[in-house]
């Protein structure tokens, strides 16, 4: 990653020294329009981050979050909660969780083939929704802080599993587009009805439990499962930077990117592994977020092209930014109270979703 | 030295076949579809593996030389690109020499991106993305990625297949004289017999996933391997040292017609 940033910040200088060749030109033309939309994204998704923090129930002038933060010991101590537990893992989460998301749904549509592929729409929030349910009832979520841990845990394998069965069907279906989209419509439809067997049967508080967590929310976050979710994207995004021509030669399609020299079913099952395990732990401590990882790789594909050097990180910002956006507008929509942030982010995903479909039609896929 | 030997036993696409392609001269192979014209293409770069026989390139088998190791020597330019990816021509054509990138693209790479670009005429649509292209212009830009790391083996399957007839004559124009500059061994499978006879300096009949013959286009552009192969009665004519086939009718249509009559 850091290699990667300090590469796309040498690229920077290169493309601005001057006296080049024809070659040379051209490519800084086209470089440079994406470098410039890619910093610029980066520097919204930190103006959001910054919005997110100093927004919140509590009237806390931007004064007192910034000094709240830059010097933590001296500030009051109600002050010091708010932003720390509460706020800053909040709005830390959004970005994080976004970016994964992002970064899955980006590498999930590279490796498919399909624009529409995406960590929710393929029904992996429905397995893991399913699977926390599953922990809940059987009266993990019962238990305080491990009970909460086995939830996110059991959501995890579900994720992992859900997405095990993703890749069999695609594997059977040969990739076609279609045949990916309705098999993550059978999915999902299978975790429901599998959930709503359990609603069924769980008692009042499980079922309270359960809706809550299926809402999707960024309260229950805390420093540490930032953390965890950090190192995760991080990993993730290191070891996909190591392969961004390849990943961006498998749009050339199978024969082409093998007549390169590329092992195409390798580097699809290393990166399929790579998106499910990231995606498994965005959504196994956040709960159903939908669309993230279709609005990011959207956004990034309409900006810069499918070109992995910039598509790959304009992706994660995109989903950084559209969820950390998301999480203020969750708490602005009834002030005072944390709005469900699922249900904000599926909201604009479906008009984003609806717009690809139909652009089908325009040769867009 | 090249030296490519082909042999493929057994199955029912392709059957014993060998052919040692020269360089710096273009091998076409014609023959109706389904024939095996793609399998055989697709067997010499690598992508499919023979169940029996080899492909040698320079006396090497090419399933024990590493695949990155052999896409640097053979390109391969499939009958069917992408028409939508989001990608700049420019971008595109880079990719053709995935081997040598890496986050920092060199100024070889991009010098030689640029100057395959405009050998093909096609320079000043280097920042439009691929979906803005017609389809004769995308073929062209997958030509230009084909040959942009300058392979030493050649291989397009159709490549005059959405190009008008001005661009059908420039592109094979291109590659006979890159082929004989470079010394590139270039087969190309093509459906046009005219063009066939015109640019190659041998031609491979394939039918039925047989070789039906071998050899110089005039001795094997003949009327009656036409009838025999494609079931079409032809005149075919020289015209200055060059084939000129003309295509007269059916047999299958005429027999059925006589059938009725």
């Amino acid at each position: 990653m850091m290699a990667a940033l300090s590469e796309v910040i040498k690229m920077c200088l290169r493309v601005m020294a001057v006296k080049e060749t024809k070659g040379k030109e051209l490519y800084k033309k086209i470089v440079w329009r994406k470098l410039v939309l890619v910093i610029s994204l980066a520097v919204t998704c930190a103006l959001t981050l910054l919005l997110d923090i100093s927004t919140g129930p509590s009237q806390l002038s931007l004064f007192e979050v910034f000094s709240t933060i830059i010097s933590p010991n001296h500030s009051d101590p109600v002050t010091h909660t708010i932003i720390w537990t509460i706020r800053l893992p909040m709005a830390l989460m959004a970005i994080v969780v976004g970016a994964a998301l992002g970064v899955a749904g980006a590498e999930m549509q590279t490796i498919l083939n399909n624009p529409l592929a995406s960590p929710y729409t393929l029904g992996v929030s429905a397995g893991a929704g399913f699977g926390a349910a599953l922990a809940i009832v059987l009266g993990a979520g019962v238990i305080p802080y491990i009970g909460e841990f086995v939830t996110s845990i059991n959501a995890f394998i579900f994720s992992l599993l859900t997405c095990l069965l993703i890749y069999l069907i695609a594997k059977a279906g040969r990739m076609a587009a279609e045949t990916m989209i309705l098999a993550g419509i059978a999915v999902t439809l299978l975790f429901h009805s599998l959930l709503a067997l359990l609603e069924y049967i769980a008692s009042p508080e499980a079922l309270q439990a359960i809706v809550f967590w299926l809402f999707g929310s960024l309260t229950k976050a805390t420093l540490l499962k930032v953390g965890i979710t950090s190192v995760g994207l991080l990993a993730v995004v290191a070891f996909l930077s190591t392969r961004v021509w390849r990943l961006t030669a498998l749009r050339l399609g199978d024969e082409k990117a093998k007549s390169l020299g590329i092992n195409v079913e390798k580097l699809r099952l290393e990166v399929f592994i790579c998106v499910s395990l990231l995606t498994a732990v965005a959504v196994c401590f956040v709960g159903t977020i939908g669309f993230i990882g279709l609005v990011g790789p959207h956004i990034a594909r309409m900006c810069v092209g499918e070109e992995q050097r910039f598509f790959l990180p304009m992706s994660l910002l995109g989903g950084a930014v559209t969820l950390s956006a998301a999480s203020v507008i969750s708490k602005l929509v009834v002030p005072g109270i944390y709005f469900p942030i699922g249900i904000i982010t599926s909201l604009i995903g479906l008009p984003f979703f609806l717009s690809i479909i139909l652009m089908k039609r325009r040769g867009y896929w | 030295m090249r030296n490519l030997s082909f042999s493929y036993g057994a199955t029912s696409v392709l059957k014993n076949i060998n052919m040692k392609p020269l360089p710096g001269k273009i091998t076409a192979i014609i023959g109706p579809n389904a024939s095996g014209k793609t399998t055989l293409l697709k067997c010499i770069c690598g992508i499919l593996k023979p169940i029996e026989g080899s492909v040698l390139f320079e006396g090497r088998e090419i399933s024990k030389i590493r695949k990155e190791e052999l896409a640097k020597h053979i390109a391969y330019m499939p009958q069917e690109n992408p028409a939508v990816a989001f990608l700049t021509v420019f971008e595109t054509v880079l990719l053709g020499r995935l081997h040598s990138l890496s986050w920092r693209v060199s100024d070889e790479d991009l010098e030689m991106t640029l100057k395959t670009l405009e050998s093909l005429g096609i320079s000043e649509l280097s920042s439009r993305f691929l979906s803005e292209l017609s389809a004769g212009q995308r073929q062209l830009v997958y030509i230009a990625q084909a040959v942009v790391h300058q392979p030493r083996v050649l291989l397009l399957d159709e490549p005059t297949s959405n190009l008008d007839l001005q661009h059908q004559l420039e592109v094979l124009d291109l590659i006979k004289e890159l082929t004989s500059e470079m010394r590139i061994t270039t087969i190309i499978a093509l459906h046009d017999l005219n063009l066939a006879a015109k640019y190659s300096d041998e031609v491979i009949v394939l039918n039925f996933g047989r070789v039906y013959a071998a050899g110089k286009p005039e001795s094997v552009l003949s009327e009656d391997m036409l009838r025999a192969v494609y079931g079409v009665s032809a005149k075919v004519n020289a015209h200055d040292g060059v084939l000129q086939i003309t295509i007269l009718n059916s047999i299958r249509k005429r027999l059925a017609k006589k059938k009725c009559g």
